[in-house]
């Protein structure tokens, strides 16, 4: 440092020659060894750009005491999340099952299959109507959905096989509207599903023949 | 005692004290605005004193980092810069002694008695090597200093290097004011001698 001092003992010409002379300076290696090490015995990080300018507030902020604070938010957020999920299944009465299998609604009895004998333990061809599925379609049913829908919603895949009731109701739905041939169709195709049709058939059915055939 | 604040060129405004106050409570941007302003003086003294670059480097790390560590002790009852020159001070001596060369302070008066003059034209007439540099200036001012007795160097460094006044230096080296400036002028007369020819 060759600032002026207050004294009277300044020689311009000297200074001048000692300014050339002596200018030498530490090399910047070493100079950031010491500023690192400066930095690293009062606990400071890595040097950044403004961190001379911060404000206190960030600096409070971003002391190490409160470095665990986000991890414990996390575990907080986690704890919950997992407590939710455990909660979610007693909410929703049960797991749900989900099948591509349009939902048999629950049929008001009819008359006739009162009388029929109890389902055989035949292996279905359709996946089971689960009660939740039974739920999820017949509600739009009960909220009165068009015949036309209901009659699409209940008619079985081509080949698969549907309960005798709910088959004997879907008849007698389609044979109602006039839909004669499907009805005749489906009728065919339930003898064809169950050789023991003329006991589970109803009266009205197991005579019924197709006019004008 | 202290200087009043003025415009720095780190562009801090504190006082040396302030800032060394302010890293010893955590500040490190108070810590490189010091570094700035004496790392340059300081580096020059050592290299001055020692005249090995070096030597100038393993003692100029060492002198800061005496600074870092003592800064909990430090206590702003002198000028920072006295309390860092005597630090880079302490050190030289450790480093004489470890190389067998003379302490940093000679407290012999006779030093400032002798002839400045007489001394130089001897040493150079003793020496063809400084003779074949006379033609650059740098050379004739190293060759002078490296002439100057210790106590006279010190303090010709501690004032033109260090920046600090003469009742500054003369509680540093233990000696009179008036000592100090007799000491300084004397090496002053011998450094422009070396200029003399040159005009």
């Amino acid at each position: 440092m060759t600032s002026p001092t207050p004294d009277d003992l300044r020689d311009p010409r000297l200074d001048a020659a000692w300014r050339d002379f002596s200018h030498e300076e530490a090399p910047a290696a070493l100079s950031e060894a010491v500023r690192a090490a400066a930095r690293r015995e009062v606990g400071a990080g890595p040097l950044r750009t403004g961190s001379a300018t911060r404000s206190p507030r960030v600096l409070d902020a971003t002391r190490p005491q409160r470095r665990w604070w986000p991890l414990a938010a996390a575990a907080t957020i986690g704890v919950i999340a997992f407590g939710l999920l455990q909660l979610e299944p007693a909410v929703n009465g049960g797991p749900s099952v989900v099948s591509d299998m349009p939902a048999t609604p629950a049929q008001p009895a009819p008359a006739a299959p009162q009388a029929l004998p109890s389902e055989p333990a035949a292996p279905r061809a359709t996946a089971p109507a689960s009660p939740a599925r039974r739920d999820a379609v017949p509600a739009d049913i009960a909220a009165g959905a068009t015949a036309e829908m209901r009659s699409v919603e209940m008619r079985p895949r081509e080949g698969a096989r549907l309960p005798v009731a709910d088959w004997i109701a879907l008849i007698r739905r389609l044979r109602d509207e006039g839909r004669i041939d499907e009805a005749a169709k489906e009728l065919a195709a339930l003898r064809v599903a169950y050789p023991d049709h003329e006991q589970r058939l109803p009266a009205d059915l197991r005579d019924w023949r197709v006019p004008g055939k | 005692m202290y200087a009043p604040a003025i415009a720095h060129p780190d562009g801090d405004s504190r006082g040396d004290e302030a800032l060394m106050l302010a890293y010893a409570a955590g500040d490190v941007a108070a810590f490189d605005a010091l570094y700035l302003r004496h790392k340059g003086g300081v580096y020059r003294f050592l290299i001055r004193q020692c005249g090995n670059a070096a030597a100038a480097d393993e003692l100029f790390q060492d002198v800061w980092m005496n600074v870092i560590r003592a800064r909990a002790s430090y206590a702003a009852t002198a000028k920072f810069a006295t309390w860092l020159y005597r630090i880079a001070g302490n050190r030289l001596v450790d480093h004489w002694r470890a190389t067998g060369r003379a302490e940093f302070v000679n407290t012999d008066p006779a030093d400032d008695d002798a002839d400045p003059l007489a001394a130089t034209a001897g040493a150079r007439s003793d020496q063809p090597e400084v003779r074949t540099e006379a033609t650059q200036i740098g050379a004739r001012l190293r060759s002078a200093l490296a002439s100057l007795p210790s106590a006279q160097r010190d303090a010709f460094l501690l004032h033109q290097e260090g920046g600090l006044a003469l009742t500054e230096i003369a509680a540093l080296t233990g000696v009179g004011a008036e000592t100090v400036k007799s000491r300084i002028r004397y090496a002053q007369t011998r450094l422009r001698a070396q200029l003399e020819d040159l005009r």
